[in-house]
């Protein structure tokens, strides 16, 4: 610190210092009461409210007191440090390059440091390879069906549609303006085989604009919940206007065309189901998506090798 | 629903009235079970029924119900054959009557008071479809066959499941209404509704009959239990207490994210700039102490 | 021993200094350290707030990993939570909620740890900021900066898995968001899914992986790659702020011992007050109400951590540009989730050579700090990013800014795409015309800096010539 002060500065910074002390003793205090208060409140049951405030109170107090401490009491005080530029000197390089190609040239002649230096990193790469391989082992890439799983869903001809909690559908039992999530019965609830099923509003249905014009039931109307673009459940239904959102980002869909989509991110319709009704009059799949489900990926189009 | 204060109103009310009361808790028990042409509707609650439609309704939806088809402000879908369900929550909630067709549709104070409403009520579902429309002309004008849901009965609310209604409100609700049923943007311009404060009988009648964008969710896809337990949770959510803490906007991350940046960067920024030092601000030159580091 | 005679007059302090020193040499070591210089300036405490919430992410969440299970096991829950009483819930919802509701201060806890992942990232950024804009990534700083910015890559890939964790709906739609994302690589997109998942979505072994990454890798890569980066930053000595005195040859700064010392502790209990009242007061991430995960379920406004909302937001204002050639798909989410990203970061890594080879042309050390007016194409494309960024980040949540503005929300976001080419443009202008003021305004007032500029140039002189 610096030590032209006059009587007066000294005498301040004196009273100052005195104030900045009872400051920091009374946050120390505090702290010190907190942490007691913390230990009873937890031991009584605990309350995330009150130990959080009594956990802020805590550690605020030291950081006050800390504070105070060290901008008052101690005072601000700078020190210069000299500083060299980074690069060494250059009699430290050349004594460091001798020194190595000194040993350097221990390990041999030049030609036989190059062979044996190309094997040794053969095998590195070798043994590296051979080390990574097993991390194949994360995902069922060798299976058989593995490939398939992208282009393969739970449906197949003839499986009733069937609600999250299992109820199958009966074709007199949905109303217009209506929605239902459907799996196919007796899978369970797969992710790959979300669908909803719509009952559209009279008039509104264009067959032709529908990948399978026969898979529609009267009004109603099947197609994979899964968004194309990142794979959210398409669960934001307009009814008025038969239009599905995703609501994850808001890609918008057309029901009544064969979910075409009028907005957003989404690169293609959602895949539907074709449907009909078996001889008691419950909806049926008539078979797969008619096309993968879910978000696009590169060989989608391509389904040869199955 | 009519029958919450009838007592109220007969005090103050004439002997026409008195009868007119009766009259519309009468129609109001018949409403949530039967169809609108029921030979036992009041005829009397019809009359005032249609006295406040022609006033308030007929512009826009024409004289008998079958909307106005109209580029100008006036104009209104069909009435015919909606149900009871969809005219008790459209006039209860206030959302009718609207001032035009681009009227957004929001929740407001209702303009009828529970009598006018179940007059209401009684003359639009007794509505016929003309013998004159062909079966493509109605379905060109968009009415419904069948008549539109009656006024659900859901007075066991309270004692239905909770976590049923949980678990069907997520699947069923949550995708326009959010996990607190606060409310969101759902496409074009229309914003899901907020759910707090909504009588349990209106969420009811919505779901039912689908007011607006909304799907309906009939008996068969939500039978009257499960009904019930949605109400119950929906009613729940705002009474919920935080155990967390204040849940501020309760939008998750959007409102988490400003909280950490405005409180939790703010108090941190007053600490940092508060023990850092302010160059600038006093002149340090007086303050540097030579000498130390330079034998570092 | 010699020190045997002095024994009497040592505190216990002493006394075990003394032992360690007899042991491990260290006071000649350390004692030049006492008095190192800290510049002082207080935007250069905000990379401590970010170390700070790292301690204190590690010490919370050592806790909750006391209590978490990674498992998808479904049991049937019945804890003291009503709504979620008797429901088949997995063994990791199962425990999120047992250790917020029936652990004593679990919740309190689990809400600290979250709240400090959210600063943790903020004061990344805005250290990252305070750096870019000052030029203090400049040689012989650039290793710092990578390596600082893969901190950054690093808190974003803690905080996704530590998000995803919990196995509640919100947490699920993130998770499958980001396999999405992997899906749409080209070529190896599939095989990527597998190897991550374990399968098709979902996977077999989602959580597991997530947790050993969130408990194991990504911390032991995160206190790894700081210690690295502060040990460079000792090695190099800090940056200065431009004041009178300072030069390239000098650090001016308070000393370690005792004042910066004290400083560091009273921060860090400033950061774990700050962090104790958001936890305490304030709900995070509130799972009972969002309910488990089911594959077919989903709610708006679905958002991840603020941290994310950037990528949200790329993914909701993409248009739906999908093509197919030559029988390869590129699907729509592949260019903003994976590569425009990539090209972020890329810029951003190799900001320090960019700069210095269309901008400065400046090869010298420097350790100076610039003002942001001193290079205005610098400061420009740093605010034009900013604003830029801004957009994309509004357009995250555009669900509730539209319903909060009741604007329709495809309006609101088709304004935002247009938004994104115009004020950045403005940004640009701005920036410039303001910085070119600036520096025309302190060419009127001389400060010492000239000084500063004789000696860089010397500095200049001796690197080559060496």
């Amino acid at each position: 610190m610096s030590t032209q002060t006059s009587p007066e500065d000294q005498q301040l910074q004196a009273a100052r210092q005195k104030r900045a002390s009872r400051v920091a003793a009374l946050a120390f205090g505090i702290s010190i009461l907190a942490g007691i208060a913390l230990v009873v409140v937890y031991v009584n049951g605990g309350d995330t409210q009150a130990e959080g405030v009594l956990l802020t109170l805590a550690f605020g107090g030291i950081g006050v007191g800390l504070g105070v401490w060290v901008k008052v009491i101690i005072g601000h005080e700078l020190v210069i440090e000299p500083r060299h530029p980074m690069r060494s000197d250059a009699s430290d390089r050349q004594a460091f390059e001798e020194e190595f190609d000194q040993a350097r040239d221990s390990v041999g002649s030049p030609d036989r440091r190059r062979f044996l230096g190309r094997l040794l990193a053969g095998a590195g790469i070798s043994l590296g390879l051979a080390l990574t391989v097993p991390f194949l082992s994360l995902g069922p890439i060798f299976s058989r069906g593995a490939r398939d799983e992208l282009f393969e869903t739970a449906w197949t001809s003839g499986k009733r549609l069937v609600t999250t909690e299992g109820q199958e559908i009966h074709i007199e039992d949905f109303e217009p303006d209506q929605i239902a999530t459907v799996f196919p019965q007796g899978e369970g609830t797969p992710a790959d085989s979300q669908a909803v099923l719509i009952n559209v509003r009279e008039g509104r249905l264009m067959a032709s604009a529908m990948p399978d014009p026969d898979g529609v039931v009267g009004t109603l109307v099947c197609y994979s919940k899964l968004c194309t673009h990142a794979g959210c459940p398409v669960g934001l239904f307009r009814a008025s206007e038969g239009q599905l959102i995703c609501p994850c980002h808001q890609s918008l869909f057309d029901v009544n065309a064969g979910a075409a989509v009028l907005s957003g991110p989404a690169g293609r319709p959602l895949p539907q189901l074709p449907i009909g009704v078996d001889e008691e009059g419950y909806l049926v799949a008539l078979g797969d998506f008619s096309a993968p489900v879910g978000p696009s990926f590169w060989n989608m189009t391509d389904h040869s090798g199955s | 629903m009519t029958t919450d204060h009838p007592a109220v109103w007969l005090r103050r009310s004439g002997q026409v009235m008195v009868a007119l009361a009766i009259a519309a808790l009468f129609s109001a028990v018949v409403a949530m079970g039967a169809t609108a042409q029921d030979p036992d509707v009041d005829q009397q609650l019809v009359q005032q029924g249609n006295t406040l439609y022609q006033e308030n309704c007929a512009r826009c939806h024409g004289g008998t119900g079958l909307g106005v088809v109209s580029d100008e402000a006036a104009a209104g879908p069909p009435l015919i054959n909606v149900g009871a369900a969809s005219v008790d929550f459209m006039v209860a909630s206030g959302r009718m009557p609207a001032e035009s067709q681009y009227d957004s549709l929001q929740r407001r104070d209702p303009a009828f008071d529970d009598t006018e409403r179940a007059a209401l009520v009684a003359y639009i579902t007794q509505l016929p479809i003309p013998d004159t429309m062909t079966d493509e002309e109605i379905e060109a004008a968009g009415i419904p066959l069948e008549p539109g849901p009656g006024i659900p009965d859901i007075r066991g609310w309270e004692d239905s499941d909770l976590g049923l209604g949980r678990a069907l409100f997520t699947t069923n609700c949550a995708a326009c209404h959010g996990p607190t049923a606060a409310g969101i943007a759902v496409g074009r311009d229309d914003v899901s509704s907020n759910l707090e404060g909504v009588p349990p009988l209106q969420i009811a009648e919505a779901i039912r009959s689908g007011p607006g964008v909304m799907p309906v969710f009939g008996e068969e896809v939500m039978p009257q239990e499960e009904l019930e337990a949605v109400v119950h949770w929906v009613v729940n959510l705002p009474e919920r207490q935080s155990p967390g803490g204040l849940a501020v906007g309760r939008s998750g991350p959007v409102s988490e994210g400003m909280i950490a940046w405005v409180l939790g960067m703010g108090l941190l920024g007053v600490a940092v700039y508060l023990l850092g030092e302010r160059i600038g601000t006093t002149d340090p030159r007086d303050d540097v102490e030579a000498g130390d580091g330079g034998e570092a | 021993m010699s020190q045997a005679t002095s024994d009497a007059k040592e505190t216990p302090l002493q006394r075990v200094a003394s032992w360690a020193d007899d042991r491990l040499h260290l006071a000649e070591g350390s004692r030049k350290y006492l008095r190192k210089a800290f510049p002082g300036h207080w935007s250069f405490l905000v990379g401590e707030i970010a170390m700070f919430s790292l301690v204190i992410l590690l010490v919370t969440g050592t806790f909750l990993a006391l209590f978490y299970t990674p498992d998808t096991t479904l049991v049937i829950y019945d804890g003291p939570y009503v709504p979620l009483q008797g429901q088949e819930i997995t063994a990791a919802y199962d425990s999120t909620l047992r250790l917020s509701f029936e652990i004593r201060a679990g919740l309190l806890f689990r809400q600290v740890h979250h709240w400090a992942a959210l600063v943790f990232v903020a004061a990344i950024v805005v250290h990252l900021l305070r750096v870019f804009f000052t030029g203090s990534f400049r040689r012989p700083r650039e290793l710092n900066w990578v390596i600082g910015g893969t901190l950054l890559l690093l808190a974003f890939g803690a905080g996704f898995t530590g998000y995803s964790l919990p196995d509640d709906l919100l947490s699920g739609t993130g998770l499958r968001i980001g396999y999405s994302a992997l899906l749409s690589v080209p070529f190896i997109g599939p095989l990527l899914g597998y190897l991550g998942l374990g399968g098709e979505y979902p996977g077999a072994f989602v959580l597991g992986r997530l947790h050993i990454l969130h408990v194991m890798i990504l911390p032991a890569l995160l206190v790894g790659v700081l210690a690295v980066h502060l040990v460079i930053m000792v090695r190099q000595k800090h940056t200065q702020k431009r004041r009178p005195g300072a030069t390239e040859h000098n650090v001016i700064g308070e000393p370690l011992w005792p004042n910066q010392t004290i400083t560091m502790g009273a921060l860090f209990m400033f950061t774990a007050a700050v962090l104790s009242l958001l936890g305490g007061l304030f709900e995070i991430n509130a799972v009972w109400l969002y309910g488990p995960y089911e594959p077919f379920e989903v709610f708006a406004p679905s958002q991840p951590d603020w941290y994310m909302g950037w990528l949200e937001g790329l993914l909701r204002l993409w248009p739906a540009w999908e093509f197919t050639i030559l029988g390869v798909t590129i699907p729509s989410v592949f260019i903003p989730s994976v590569v425009i990203p990539g090209i972020m970061f890329t810029v951003m890594f190799l900001w320090p050579w960019i700069e210095v080879k269309w901008i400065s042309h400046d090869t010298a050390e420097h350790h100076i700090n610039q003002r942001p007016r001193d290079v205005p194409v610098r400061t420009a494309v740093g605010v034009s990013s900013l604003v830029l960024l801004a957009v994309i980040f509004v357009a995250g949540s555009n669900d509730v800014v539209a319903s909060d503005l009741g604007i329709g929300l495809q309006t609101l976001t088709n304004w935002l795409r247009v938004m994104c080419f115009v004020l950045p443009a403005i940004a640009w202008f701005v920036t410039i015309r303001m910085m070119r003021r600036l520096q025309a305004q302190s060419v009127q007032e001389p400060v010492s800096s000239t000084a500063d500029d004789v000696s860089s140039t010397t500095d200049d002189a001796s690197a080559s010539t060496t």
